[in-house]
This record gives C-alpha cells, sequence and structure tokens, in this order.
C-alpha cells in the first residue's frame, strides 16, 4: 500500500517514508512517470479578433514533444485579462509549424480539437479574473505545436497541464 | 498506487480512465436544434469495436446570455452540427424531448454540469437537442467499455 500525498489546488506534496510524490491538478492525478514528465505550458492571447498563439514551455520556447515523445493533455486554464461586453470563445488546436504569438491567420496544418474552429470549444467569464478549468485527456502528436484560438476580442492567459510519454 | 481524475462528482480509475473520452459540441442561436458530440480528431463519435459508451458527466458553458435547456440522448446517424430535426432513430435519455435534463445558466461566461450514469449502445452517436435561443460549448465525460 502506497500512501498518495495530495495538496489543495494546485500544489502537490511529498510524503514520508514509503509514500510516492503526487499533484493534483484540476481533478488529476500526476503521478510516478506522469509527474516526472509534467510539462506546464503558458500562452497569451491580445485583445484581437480571429488570432492564434503557440503554447511555451518553461525555457520560453514554443513547445513540441521532444525525441519521438507525444503529450497527453489533462486540463487548460484560461485567466481572463479584460473585461469587456462578451466572453472569450476558445478554441485547442495543433499544427506542423508554430504560429508565435497573437497570429492573424492559422497555420495551413492545422488540425482543430473537437467539433472546430466555431471558437465555442469554451467560453470564459466576461470579467477581469475570471478563470474557468477546460477538462480533457486528449494528445498532442509528436512533431506538432499546441495552439490556442479564439475569435473574440478578449486577452486572457492560458496554461496547459499534461505529460509527455513514449505513446 | 493508482492514478485518478475527478470530473464533476465522478472519479475515473484504472481502465475507465485509459479509455476516458473528452467529447465537445456546440450550439448556436437556432431554436430547437441538435448536434452530434465529437472526439478529439475531430470526427462524430460512435464507440469503437463492439463497446459501449458510459456517459458520467455533460457540461455547458454560455456564450451568450441565454439559457439553454438541454436534452441529451443518442441516434444511428449524426446530424451533424445545429440541424433542425431530430434523427429518425433519436432515443432520448431520461425524461424526453422537452428541454429537461440540464438548464445552463443565461450569463455568458457561466457553466453548468449534470453528473449522469447514462449508456450508449455501440452503434449509435452521442447528441445533445437545445430547446432554446442559447449559444454554448458543451462536453460529455465518460469512458468506452464492453
Amino acid at each position: 500500500m502506497t500512501d498518495i500525498v495530495t495538496g489543495g489546488g494546485g500544489g502537490g506534496g511529498a510524503g514520508g517514508v514509503g509514500s510516492t510524490r503526487s499533484l493534483t491538478k484540476n481533478g488529476y492525478v500526476f503521478i510516478g512517470d506522469q509527474l516526472t514528465n509534467l510539462k506546464t505550458l503558458t500562452t497569451y492571447m491580445s485583445s484581437a479578433v480571429n488570432n492564434w498563439s503557440s503554447f511555451y514551455d518553461d525555457t520560453g520556447t514554443a513547445y513540441t514533444p521532444s525525441g519521438s515523445n507525444i503529450y497527453n493533455i489533462k486540463s487548460f486554464e484560461i485567466n481572463v485579462g479584460n473585461t469587456w461586453g462578451g466572453t472569450m470563445n476558445l478554441d485547442l488546436s495543433y499544427a506542423d509549424t508554430s504560429p508565435g504569438l497573437n497570429s492573424g491567420s492559422a497555420p495551413s496544418t492545422i488540425q482543430y480539437y473537437g467539433h472546430g474552429s466555431a471558437g465555442i470549444l469554451r467560453s470564459t467569464g466576461v470579467n477581469a479574473g475570471d478563470e474557468a478549468v477546460l477538462k480533457v485527456n486528449w494528445t498532442l502528436p509528436n512533431g506538432k505545436y499546441l495552439i490556442a484560438s479564439d475569435n473574440i476580442a478578449t486577452n486572457a492567459a492560458l496554461f496547459a497541464y499534461g505529460y509527455e510519454s513514449s505513446s | 498506487m493508482s492514478r485518478t481524475y475527478v470530473i464533476g462528482s465522478y472519479c475515473f480509475a484504472g481502465d475507465q480512465l485509459t479509455n476516458l473520452y473528452a467529447l465537445n459540441t456546440y450550439f448556436n442561436n437556432t431554436l430547437n436544434n441538435w448536434s452530434v458530440y465529437y472526439d478529439e480528431t475531430g470526427s462524430a463519435y460512435t464507440p469503437s469495436g463492439s463497446n459501449q459508451f458510459y456517459v458520467k458527466v455533460f457540461e455547458t458553458s454560455n456564450v451568450n446570455s441565454v439559457g439553454a435547456q438541454m436534452d441529451f440522448g443518442y441516434a444511428q446517424t449524426s446530424p451533424g452540427l445545429n440541424a433542425t430535426s431530430a434523427p429518425s432513430t433519436m432515443q432520448y435519455f431520461g425524461a424526453g424531448s422537452a428541454g429537461i435534463l440540464l438548464h445552463a445558466k443565461d450569463t455568458a461566461g457561466s457553466t453548468a454540469l449534470v453528473n449522469v450514469n447514462y449508456i450508449m449502445p455501440n452503434g449509435n452517436y452521442l447528441i445533445g437537442h437545445d430547446d432554446g435561443l442559447s449559444q454554448f460549448g458543451t462536453m460529455a465525460y465518460g469512458y468506452e467499455g464492453s
């Protein structure tokens, strides 16, 4: 029997002798190899209608899985930066190339998760500081870049939580 | 030691976590329409092989400030997005088609969630039905099993 010690919210914890480190984030328990290979990615959407942004790793590099690995995405967090009369309509996707930050056009090879590109995979709040969490169980293939896009003029910070693995 | 994933009030673990599907679709501002749920590849979802789909959570996130009144069910054909009529084989979960399984909030950016314990048989497509003028994204969480 192994103890799993978890912190509240985004926190994690280390147990004593015989215990295992874990991190509970947005309902998902990362443990073992999934915790060792956990990647927290971030990006930013400006107040432009219709823009596309890559997710970046902790070194400031547009993220693509290393080696021949894939990235297993478990959740996204959205934090709204401004207050205005509408919501942010978010789509998530991947492509062969990185669009950088707030590109005005989608990469030619873009592949959307879910229903497509209408911009309402998840809508966020209308006030600065509003937060939303989208739970998923999706895969970013090797050689691809993870991308967020919106079709409305909200600015926001976004986070992706997942881990790399060989399959 | 086991990994888990809590979505709504349900804790996915073991094979249920391995076979977890996060499905998605949306509704526009049309009164009375039907949309199929899509998987991560953008395909209308139907269980693989001879599996069934065990639905545990439905969730909505509103784009406009109009409340959504939703039903969920399944059919042998996919209606695509925002069809104006139901597939002929439509089978509703719960009380039926009056829009009474989940009422989404009438504030843009708000979410609503219902925990369920339904089974969609093999050979069917998971479908949402909105009988209001709301616009929103919606997720369905569940797992495949035999």
